[in-house]
């Protein structure tokens, strides 16, 4: 018959064959050897009913502790050793996270569109609107309209694509005639940029293409004057490159601006060299444009500009050549995604 | 133009240095491209070191056949040893000295050196070494009276700076260096010397009506034209100085004669032509049109075909000068020249530019007469030039000038300017003190007038100042525009994108993200392209807008596609070993349709190149026509259009792997596998699959409207999957379509995951798994109206496609 004193005994040999358990099966060998239903403790506890009744109170309760122990051991053990395995299945999935990320496509908007709309998104916010024109127009509104003489050079065949069969229809030579179909559509005030691709008619070469990318303004309003072109210009200069940035606005001459005016960047190349750049082409809106489109040149003065993509493109971003944005290699592509 | 500053200095001395006077034309509006220093550099006191120098003696050098050893006196207490190459060199010249320490152009600084023994202490230098014009076959002889010792730039313009002026269409008259000494004077306000025009004395014999006959049978285009005759002329070499001046602004020296003239024109802005009058069949001037391929061989030595709208200065039979282009070489004056016809014309501009265009022939003197010159203005230049030939040629000038005006020029006009205007457009307040003064010093008359100016316009200004904004130009450029408050307008603009522009920006975005590369190809491309694309002879798609002067054939007529551009940069990069690729543009195609074009908007995709695989993961998938609707797809759902794919048979694409893509009634796109023999007219290497999308056609197709919430997030939404086999020729849409009409309103979607072809199905039939979503938003249906809806599907497809259950 077991006595109060077996109980320790067996208790500790359990602990130290759940101690002992390196394994999840030898940690279940050791549940069934040492608190199993056959085990020498589960029989400890099932005989206490054949005791001296003065022992049953204190064998009770001391093989209750023993077992209460040795689970909690098991429990420990149990998880202690789950742990190990987890931990160890894991280690066992390494990998080279240096290895490149599932891909996801890269393509790339073109320059031109990314300088384009960063031009519109300024004037957007300034409160113009962007006006579409046809690319094939006629010579009223190519030259005409605009204030450009008859026998001027920009109209003649060496300067200007025309279409054949169709008298004095041309590629435009600007984006000025969308700013003559928006004054023939629309009263003052009028606030109007009109991007888009030109033709002239130059040979290829390194700063020079037949097409090529420009972008006007107008505005027409009671009370403007050359201060709120000049206001204007450097605004946008100074979103394109900088509120730093150094200009001069000088005296130039167009047909449809009278002041006409350039205005010129400081701008310091790869090499190094600090130039003056001319940026753009503005000036006051000549009162001839607006007796073409009966706007009363007496109550309404305005300002018109324009600049060309490629070259503010080829300045800013340090390209030795403008072919390079019209030849679909995707080696310049994407460079600049 | 280029303007010799020492030459700018004769009639305003401005007293600013080179770069000050660039800057204040650039801000006055003449732009000046470059400043170039010639000939000596006198910075570092170098000037000091060049003396006017007297040879006492010249002898033999010792140990030198071609040397000679002289004793030069340049002002100092004794003369210096020179030892001197020159076979001019000899006593008692007067000569052009460099001591020690000189810099001449592009050489080191100049030492003491020993030449076989001798040591020389300086050097006499020719033309060409301190960079004058000349022929360097000798050191300077000069004619002065300076003794020795006298600074050699006080006699011989050995310093010039020139700049590199850009004179703008509308100033002519800047296209002289008197017109510019103008500005300068406007300004600076340093004094403007007069121009001197007087005649020299007429004192040749007989009068020019009896030397030379003068018809004008063209006065549209040549309303005025003035000539003088000259007797005695000795032709020879012009005076050095002015060999400096015209190689300083750019001319070669040819001959006093010749040199005279363009003298002439280079200080005045007016062309002058002379004739050997002895040459000169008639001796008559005739100005006439040109006869039909009338031929001329002209100075260059070039035999020209003229034309009928082209004018010509002729004699009794022949033409002797392109007018105001350029003249013929059987009349120019040579060196056995002693009888002169002087010619001062005005021409008109146009037709001089058109035949200078037409004849790829221009000079300096059709730079100018192209601007169209006042009629006034060859009378001026035709004295100064009288007076230089009698001057520097030794001619006589013969009394009377030959001279037709065809119309009086109009009497100058007067203009007001009005102060308050000029404030209100320039923004500034100029005082009408300052706009007085501004446009006297450019030349204007001016008279005080209510409220501003009444202002008189010279001739010379005639063309570009006509109103009052003009005049207003005037005063605000010589202000300077530096002091124009920086404003901006108040914002009273309704800026925004229209649709069609908020759609194209989202759809290049999207294709970017896409992995697309976009491209801006070429507009106008070569007619071959339509036999490129396999395009029929009748097909519609070849009627283009051809260009009437394309630089080339490969930009000779606008573009009914944008694939063929795009093949063309595949190819490129193909050829860069960039084999595998994805390249895409958002532009216009041209049709010819009233009186301009038909101008759309497309965006066109090409997928080119055999997959490659790209990532250690995985396999990338084929580049066919379901990659290109993919494609499609994802941009079409920019517009949130879902466009379903109908047979299609466009030449360029592979015949039965290619689909039109529609919603609803509108076609808004299409795809395909570009036809090989299209890849090989592009030497593209494919395969190379395309997506065209028409932007209008999107946005036809695009709901209107914002999106309206539905309640699908209470209620279970249900699948169902239905295989079912059908004839092989039955469109997977085609079910798809049925599916979803059958099923309306609880069956929300249907689509094909899976398709199987094979022995179980039988010859000629395909099996297609559809799954069907099945919902009603806020409601949650009942088994059996989950099984009505599906069943109502099979049914369906049963009675419209045949489709037998799996």
């Amino acid at each position: 018959m077991a006595t109060l004193d077996d109980i320790a005994p067996l208790r500790d040999q359990a602990l130290a064959a759940v101690d002992a358990a390196d394994t999840l099966d030898a940690l279940e060998a050791a549940r069934v050897a040492h608190v199993g239903r056959k085990s020498p403790l589960a029989e400890i506890l099932s005989g206490i009913g054949r005791l001296e009744p003065a022992e049953r109170g204190p064998v009770g309760k001391t093989a209750n502790e023993a077992r209460k122990a040795v689970e909690a051991a098991l429990t420990a053990r149990k998880d202690a050793l789950e742990a190990d395995a987890m931990g160890a299945a894991l280690a066992a999935d390494d990998t080279d996270i240096t290895l490149p990320g599932d891909p996801h496509p890269a393509g790339a908007v073109h320059l031109l569109t990314q300088v384009r709309w960063e031009l519109e998104d300024i004037f957007l916010a300034m409160g113009y609107r962007i006006a579409d024109g046809p690319e094939v127009e006629d010579e009223y509104h190519n030259f005409t309209a605009l204030n450009v003489a008859e026998g001027h050079p920009a109209r003649s065949p060496s300067d200007t694509f025309y279409v054949r069969g169709r008298d004095g229809v041309a590629l435009r030579p600007q984006t000025s005639p969308v700013q003559i179909r928006a004054m023939e559509e629309a009263r003052p005030p009028l606030y109007v940029i009109s991007p888009g691709v030109v033709y002239r008619r130059d040979d290829v070469d390194a700063t020079h293409s037949p097409m090529f990318h420009q972008l006007e303004g107008l505005a027409v309003d009671e009370g403007l004057s050359l201060a709120h072109l000049k206001g204007t210009l450097v605004h946008v200069a100074r979103e394109l490159l900088g509120d730093d940035v150094e200009y001069a606005l000088r005296p130039h001459f167009f047909p449809f601006t009278e002041p006409s005016v350039e205005l010129y960047v400081r701008w310091v190349d790869k090499r190094g060299r600090s130039l003056w750049l001319e940026l753009l082409g503005a000036g006051m809106v000549d009162p001839d444009v607006f007796g073409f489109v009966g706007y009363d040149a007496e109550r309404y003065t305005g300002f018109a500009f324009g600049m060309g993509l490629d070259r503010i493109a080829m300045v800013r971003h340090g390209l030795p050549d403008l072919r390079l944005l019209l030849e679909g290699d995707v080696r310049f592509l994407e460079q600049f995604a | 133009m280029r303007l010799p500053l020492g030459w700018l200095a004769e009639y305003v001395d401005h007293g600013l240095g080179p770069d000050d006077l660039a800057e204040r034309l650039a801000d006055s509006g003449t732009a000046v491209e470059d400043v170039e220093a010639l000939r000596v550099p006198a910075a570092g006191g170098n000037l000091d070191h060049f003396r006017v120098g007297r040879v006492l003696e010249a002898e033999q050098h010792p140990n030198a056949d071609r040397l000679r050893v002289c004793r030069v006196d340049v002002g100092e207490e004794s003369p210096r040893r020179i030892v001197c190459g020159a076979p001019n060199a000899r006593a008692g010249l007067t000569v052009a000295v460099a001591l020690p320490g000189a810099v001449l152009p592009g050489r080191e600084p100049l030492g003491t050196v020993t030449l076989r023994g001798v040591e020389s202490s300086g050097m006499l230098c020719s033309e060409t070494e301190l960079g004058l014009p000349g022929d360097g076959g000798g050191i300077v002889e000069l004619d002065t009276d300076a003794p020795p010792g006298t600074r050699l730039s006080d006699v011989l313009p050995i310093v010039e700076t020139v700049l590199d002026l850009e004179i703008t269409s509308n100033r002519p008259d800047c296209l002289g260096v008197y017109g510019v000494a103008r500005e300068v004077h406007a300004v600076t306000g340093a004094p403007l010397a007069p121009l001197d025009d007087s005649d020299p004395p007429a004192d040749g014999d007989g009068e020019v009506g009896d030397l030379v006959t003068l018809t004008v049978e063209a006065p549209d285009l040549c309303p005025r034209y003035m000539a003088r005759a000259f007797t005695g002329v000795t032709v020879g070499p012009s005076p050095a100085w002015m060999q400096a001046r015209l190689a300083a602004a750019g001319m070669r020296p040819i001959s006093n004669v010749v040199d005279v003239t363009n003298y002439v024109m280079l200080l005045t802005g007016q062309p002058l032509h002379a004739f050997d009058l002895d040459r000169m069949a008639g001796p008559a001037v005739v100005v006439r049109r040109a006869g039909d391929g009338e031929p001329v061989t002209t100075l260059d030595g070039q035999r020209r075909a003229l034309s009928p709208d082209m004018l010509a200065i002729c004699d009794a039979e022949r033409p002797c000068v392109i007018a105001g282009i350029m003249g013929a070489e059987d009349v120019e004056v040579n060196d056995g020249t002693t009888r002169l016809l002087l010619e001062a014309a005005a021409f008109d501009g146009p037709t001089i530019l058109r035949t200078s265009l037409a004849l790829g022939l221009r000079s300096e003197s059709s730079g100018r007469f192209e601007k169209g010159l006042p009629v006034e203005l060859p009378e001026r230049a035709l004295r100064i030039a009288s007076r230089l030939l009698v001057e520097l040629c030794g001619a006589r000038m013969v009394p009377g000038t030959l001279d037709t005006l065809a119309a009086p020029p109009p009497a100058p006009a007067t203009i007001r300017v009005r102060t308050a205007r000029t404030n209100a457009v320039l923004g500034i307040d100029i005082p009408v003190a300052e706009a007085r003064e501004t446009l006297t010093r450019l030349g204007f008359g001016v008279a005080d007038a209510p409220g501003g100016l009444d202002v008189t316009v010279p001739f010379e200004r005639r063309d570009d100042v006509t109103r009052e904004a003009d005049l207003i130009e005037e005063v605000g450029r010589i202000h300077g525009y530096a002091d124009v408050p920086v404003l901006l307008p108040r914002l009273v603009g309704d800026g925004r994108r229209t649709p069609a522009q908020a759609l194209a920006r989202r759809l290049t975005r999207r294709a970017a993200d896409l992995g697309l590369h976009e491209a801006v190809t070429y507009r106008f491309v070569p007619e071959a392209d339509a036999d490129l694309m396999r395009m029929a002879a009748d097909d519609p798609r070849r009627d283009v807008l051809t260009l009437a002067n394309p630089i080339s054939e490969e930009m000779a007529v606008m573009r009914r596609s944008m694939l063929p551009g795009l093949l063309r940069a595949a190819a490129r990069n193909q050829r860069h070993q960039r084999m595998t690729g994805g390249l895409f543009e958002v532009g216009r195609t041209y049709a010819p349709a009233g009186d301009l074009a038909d101008e759309r908007e497309f965006l066109a995709a090409l997928m080119f190149g055999p997959p490659v695989r790209e990532h250690w993961r995985g396999d990338p998938g084929d580049n066919d026509v379901f990659h290109a609707l993919g494609v499609a797809n994802a941009l079409c759902r920019v517009a949130g259009v879902r466009p379903d794919a109908a047979p299609n048979a466009a030449p360029y694409f592979h015949p039965v792997r290619q689909a039109r893509l529609a919603a609803g009634d509108v076609t808004v796109g299409w795809v395909g596998e570009v036809h090989p023999r299209v890849l090989a007219n592009f030497d593209v290497t494919g395969p190379a699959t395309a997506v065209v999308l028409d932007l209008a056609g999107l946005r036809a197709a695009a709901p209107s409207g914002a999106a309206q919430y539905e309640d699908l997030l209470s209620v279970p939404v249900s699948t169902r999957d239905l295989a079912v086999v059908v004839g092989r020729a039955t469109p997977a849409a085609a079910l798809v379509a049925t599916a979803r009409t059958a099923g309306a309103p609880l069956v929300r979607d249907a689509a094909v995951f899976d398709r199987y072809e094979g022995a179980q199905v039988g010859e000629g039939r395909v099996s297609l798994a559809l799954r069907l979503t099945i919902a009603d938003p806020g409601r949650t249906l009942t088994d059996d109206e989950i099984a009505a809806a599906a069943a109502a599907v099979r049914d369906a497809l049963a009675a419209e496609h045949g489709a037998e259950p799996r």
